[in-house]
């Protein structure tokens, strides 16, 4: 507060030693446009900076800012640590598990099957996104597409969902919050106390005092997201270069650029509406209106509305649907056809005479049927939630929240659409094992039943997943709301600027 | 308390509430809260239609499945030797035993919902209200999970207890923070303090008149609402649903009162009134309930759910590998069930896989109840914790009455665990009697597995499908739950904060009203 209060009682010209021994309307004459408006800008800065140095009550919104993202940060890093080393250890013992499993039946190592654990970056550590209301691991088996499994959010207290706690939660919505806070008097005050005119008696340029403001507010919140960042570099050291992105450092930019964008125009928000304000009542009420609403209401409502682009199944009747269409038949008509032809391509009248296997061509017979019947069902749905995804991220229009929480989620590998990367890639992975398992058994002669070897399991290639390249259009639907409410923020900000200037001294 | 002091209060809250209604703000703010709290109970509305709908459709599809299954059976006894039935696959037949038992029986469970579920979604989305139940195992209903799209779950829902907990607050403070603190920048008080009113009087009796007569718009407007949409049933169970939902807002606006109070008795104006008071919002909304989550999960960290799953496939791996051992462990606790003729080694694996199952179960005894220790010393810290924060104690208390509130969910876990226990046995029994039947008199093989026997009714044959146990839940998961104690806690917060705001206004306001009547404006 007092820094709000007392950021005009210091003249905004530069308190060095060089300055010239002149008036202020001497200096004003003499320089030059944009040295003026420099010296005007480090003027401003040092008179604010000081002040705020000065006050306890900014270093205790920022004390308590960086407190809590100290521990948003470190508990984050810690539990990501713990979940990778839990899974590199679970996908070890399971390669070891398949790799081991002795003398088998190809078709009962295909049920016996192998469970893939999902990858996860060292962002992730700065924003979870939709992790925890995904499973971390699926069951790949013959003839069925499983769901993935254990959710950690089906593990937790349910009052751990109001706000969890992570530097993502810090970055989105407290430091937006701690540049209102410092920043709702950056004009207000001298509007209430009635010393505009002071401020324009002083000959600096307003851009100049309002650009210095910015700056430091800017740097204030920036503060608060050193734990993460320190946090996310310590987590990439332990990993030592295992990450799961081809590249990282391009996503890392892209997280870092639209934590700036998002905090200046969260800045210039804050100018504007102090600038324009005639009181610090009114500067901070309608600032923490415009919180709560871009913050809080919008994200929330997006995602339950996002519902409306593409209403989803509920998971009895997907299911039913789902089994429903497994349940039917293959064509018993290709069938025979299919038979026939073997049949007549071997030169033979009956299938145990063929050299070739009828169980394993008719087993992937079976899984390819099923195939088609998961694309189809799970296609759909999955279609439907992209459809959700865009609704949300044009939401992002209305908030830049929103449209950060996209941009972070996405560049971190937490959204939903890197987590259908991995689906896909893990039934992939799916197919290819009943694909070698079935090509085993229709690789013996038909009526002997050979069992599989360690030789035959080693021919499933590892589950080495990578996430896609972030493309830059998938970038840009999350970015360009945010470079939009930049946009739309300096607006208001440069308008009520020239106001203060021009305008009545009320 | 005499009639003097009665008429005094109520001229001031008369008064107050009087200028309160002039201010066009306050009247728009009251306005957009009431239209947000409406989309809020919309949502939770639509929330528990679409889970009434999820219940009919289970129950539906359970009541074909079974209607199919009992049509099916009499079409096959009637006539086995039909040449359709030559490629009979026995796992995918409703009317032989191990199919129906494994793979074809259909039944699921519900948590039936309470009157006031419309009030709160909470954990619902996450823990499913229907269960598909499995008589192998429990797999299915601990895996169950409705289908939404994760950054929905994430972002949170947008429901009354969302808008009552975090938003009605900075509607409360907005609407109160000029209390007092008013007073003292327009410099009033030395003329109130000439007509006998004391600054304490006011602090107490404007801030709960104000907070008061919001929350009761608020109230009756959403019990109103409620009504009309069919959220609440037009009974004395809806009545008692809103009733205790209201009393709850009221605890919790009571709350807000006392840390409107406190924060109007030491704010010199009503700019440092609002910076005070909305970053005492962001401590008690934000961050108290944030920090005591994490504090929770660090002091009772869950076990890693990869590592279950490796014990789940070791355990599998160790029952398949000691099979034998674990088939002639069942018969001697089962010798009116042992078979007169086969092998142990030699039974079909659909016979012995219950005992498996069961088997595994108990190998995993011990993981899972390590799990549920984490989950009940979680429990158990939050509930001590909590009365430090009122916003993770009023979330318990609105999640306890609309139903979705872990403990009634393991409540119903636990219900569905022995329901699927009793399906488990019911199963086990009529398989075992069915090998020994088959020993007696062997049923042909039929379809494309020569070596399993067939279906006959003297054997796997089964047509009692109306004997199949169905779930329902207790007497205790229909009723609805008492004013939660949380309710209490809540009042006495209010109660202490307000005497402390009232003490403090009494040393303090005195000075600073006359303080503001000597010193010019600021």
């Amino acid at each position: 507060m007092r820094a709000n209060s007392k950021n005009i009682t210091s003249a905004p010209w530069p308190a060095r030693s060089d300055r010239r021994p002149t008036t202020s309307a001497d200096q004003t004459a003499s320089l030059t446009g944009g040295r003026r408006w420099w010296l005007a800008f480090v003027g401003a800065w040092q008179a604010d900076w000081r002040e705020r140095r000065r006050d306890w009550r900014v270093w205790l919104v920022l004390g308590l800012g960086w407190a809590l993202a100290l521990v948003a940060s470190l508990t984050s890093a810690l539990a990501l640590l713990d979940t990778l080393e839990a899974r590199a250890q679970s996908r070890q013992a399971e390669q070891q598990r398949w790799l081991n499993q002795g003398h088998k039946y190809p078709h009962s190592a295909a049920h016996h099957g192998v469970y893939v654990f999902k990858p996860l970056s060292a962002l992730a550590a700065l924003d979870p996104g939709v992790e925890r209301f995904v499973g971390s691991s699926v069951w790949l088996e013959a003839h069925k597409q499983n769901d993935f499994i254990h959710r950690a959010a089906a593990d937790q207290p349910g009052i751990t969902r109001l706000f969890a706690l992570s530097p993502a939660l810090v970055l989105q919505v407290l430091a937006p919050l701690a540049i209102v806070f410092l920043g709702f008097g950056a004009f207000a005050r001298e509007r209430e106390q009635g010393m505009v005119g002071t401020l324009r008696l002083s000959g600096a340029p307003l851009s100049a005092v309002a650009a210095a403001r910015g700056a430091v507010l800017m740097l204030s919140s920036l503060a608060l997201t050193l734990p993460a960042v320190v946090a996310v570099l310590g987590v990439q050291a332990w990993l030592a270069g295992s990450s799961p992105f081809v590249d990282g450092t391009w996503r890392s930019a892209l997280l870092v650029l639209g934590g700036l964008v998002y905090l200046a125009a969260w800045t210039a928000v804050v100018l504007a509406a102090s600038a324009f304000s005639s009181n610090l009542r009114t500067s901070l009420s309608v600032l923490l209106a415009l919180w709560a609403t871009t913050a809080l209401v919008v994200p929330r409502l997006a995602t339950e509305w996002s519902d409306l682009a593409a209403p989803l199944p509920s998971m009895q009747a997907f299911r039913e649907a789902l089994d429903k269409d497994l349940g039917e038949p293959h064509d018993p008509a290709e069938e025979a056809r299919m038979k026939a032809a073997l049949l007549k391509e071997y030169g033979v009248d009956d299938e145990t005479k063929l050299p070739v296997n009828w169980s394993g061509i008719s087993l992937q017979r079976g899984e390819e049927h099923g195939n088609e019947i998961f694309d189809k069902h799970f296609g759909r749905l999955f279609a439907a939630m992209q459809r959700q995804s865009e609704a949300i991220a044009w939401a992002g229009l209305l908030s830049p929240t929103l449209a950060l929480s996209g941009l972070s989620a996405a560049a971190a590998g937490s959204d939903h659409p890197h987590h259908l990367q991995f689906v896909t890639a893990a039934e992939l992975q799916r197919r290819t094992i009943q694909k070698l398992m079935n090509e085993a058994i229709a690789a013996t002669p038909n009526g002997s039943r050979v069992d599989g070897d360690k030789t035959l399991w080693q021919r499933v290639p590892p589950f080495d997943f990578k996430f896609a390249p972030l493309a830059v259009s998938a970038a840009a639907i999350p970015l360009l709301p945010l470079l939009a409410a930049l946009a739309a923020a300096l607006v208001p900000c440069v308008l009520a600027l020239r106001r203060l200037g021009r305008g009545a001294l009320r | 308390m005499t009639a003097g002091s009665l008429r005094q209060i109520g001229w001031i809250v008369a008064y107050d509430l009087r200028q309160q209604v002039r201010e066009r703000a306050n009247l728009v703010l009251l306005a957009v809260a009431l239209v947000l709290a409406s989309i809020a109970l919309w949502q939770g509305e639509s929330f528990r239609r679409s889970t009434a709908a999820a219940m009919q459709q289970a129950s539906a599809q359970q009541a074909a499945a079974q209607s199919a299954a009992e049509a099916e059976a009499a079409a096959y006894f009637a006539n086995p030797g039909d040449p359709n039935y030559a490629n009979l696959r026995w796992w995918r037949s409703r009317f032989d035993l191990r199919g129906y038992a494994f793979r074809e029986h259909l039944g699921f469970a519900a948590k039936p919902l309470l009157p006031g579920a419309a009030f709160a979604i909470g954990q619902a989305d996450v823990l499913p209200s229907v269960v598909r139940v499995k008589a192998e195992s429990m797999d299915s209903v601990r895996q169950a999970a409705d289908i939404a799209h994760p950054a929905r779950l994430a972002a949170g829902r947008f429901d009354l207890m969302f808008f009552v907990l975090c938003l009605w607050p900075l509607v409360l403070l907005a609407l109160s923070l000029s209390v007092l603190t008013h007073d003292c920048e327009t410099k009033r008080l030395p003329v109130l303090a000439l007509q006998g009113v004391s600054p304490r009087r006011i602090l107490v009796v404007q801030a709960m008149a104000r907070s008061l007569a919001a929350t009761g718009v608020l109230v009756l407007s959403i019990g109103l609402m409620a009504g009309l949409i069919g959220a609440l049933p037009f009974s004395s169970v809806g009545l008692t649903a809103w009733a205790s939902w209201a009393g709850t807002v009221v605890a919790y606006s009571f709350f807000w009162t006392g840390v409107v109070a406190l924060v109007c008795a030491r704010a010199g104006n009503r700019a440092t009134a609002a910076f005070a008071g909305f970053g005492a919002w962001v401590g008690i909304v934000v961050l108290l309930p944030a920090l005591l989550s994490a504090a929770v999960l660090l002091a009772a960290p869950q076990p890693s759910r990869e590592a279950y799953i490796v014990a789940v496939r070791d355990a599998a791996d160790q029952v398949q590998a000691n099979r034998l051992g674990v088939v002639s462990r069942f018969y001697d606790q089962h010798p009116q069930w042992k078979p007169e003729r086969t092998a142990l080694d030699k039974l079909p694996a659909a016979v012995t896989r219950i005992a498996r199952a069961v088997e595994l179960e108990r190998a995993m005894a011990e993981v899972d109840a390590r799990f549920e220790q984490v989950r009940q010393r979680q429990t158990r810290l939050l509930q001590a914790w909590s009365v430090l924060s009122p916003v993770s104690l009023s979330h318990e208390a609105f999640s306890t009455l609309a139903g979705s509130s872990s403990p009634r969910h393991q409540q119903f876990l636990a219900e569905v665990q022995r329901h699927q226990r009793a399906l488990r046995d019911f199963f086990q029994a009529r398989i075992q009697q069915a090998v020994l039947r088959d020993e007696r008199q062997p049923c042909p093989a039929l379809g494309p597995t020569p070596n399993h026997p067939g279906t006959c009714l003297g054997s796997y044959g089964f047509q009692d499908f109306h004997e199949v146990l169905r779930f329902s839940a207790s007497p205790a998961l229909h009723s609805a739950p008492d004013l939660p104690p949380a309710v209490a806690v809540l009042a006495v917060w209010g109660f202490f904060l307000l005497g402390l705001a009232a003490a403090l206004a009494g040393d303090r306001s005195s000075a600073r009203a006359l303080t503001a009547s000597i010193t010019p404006t600021a």
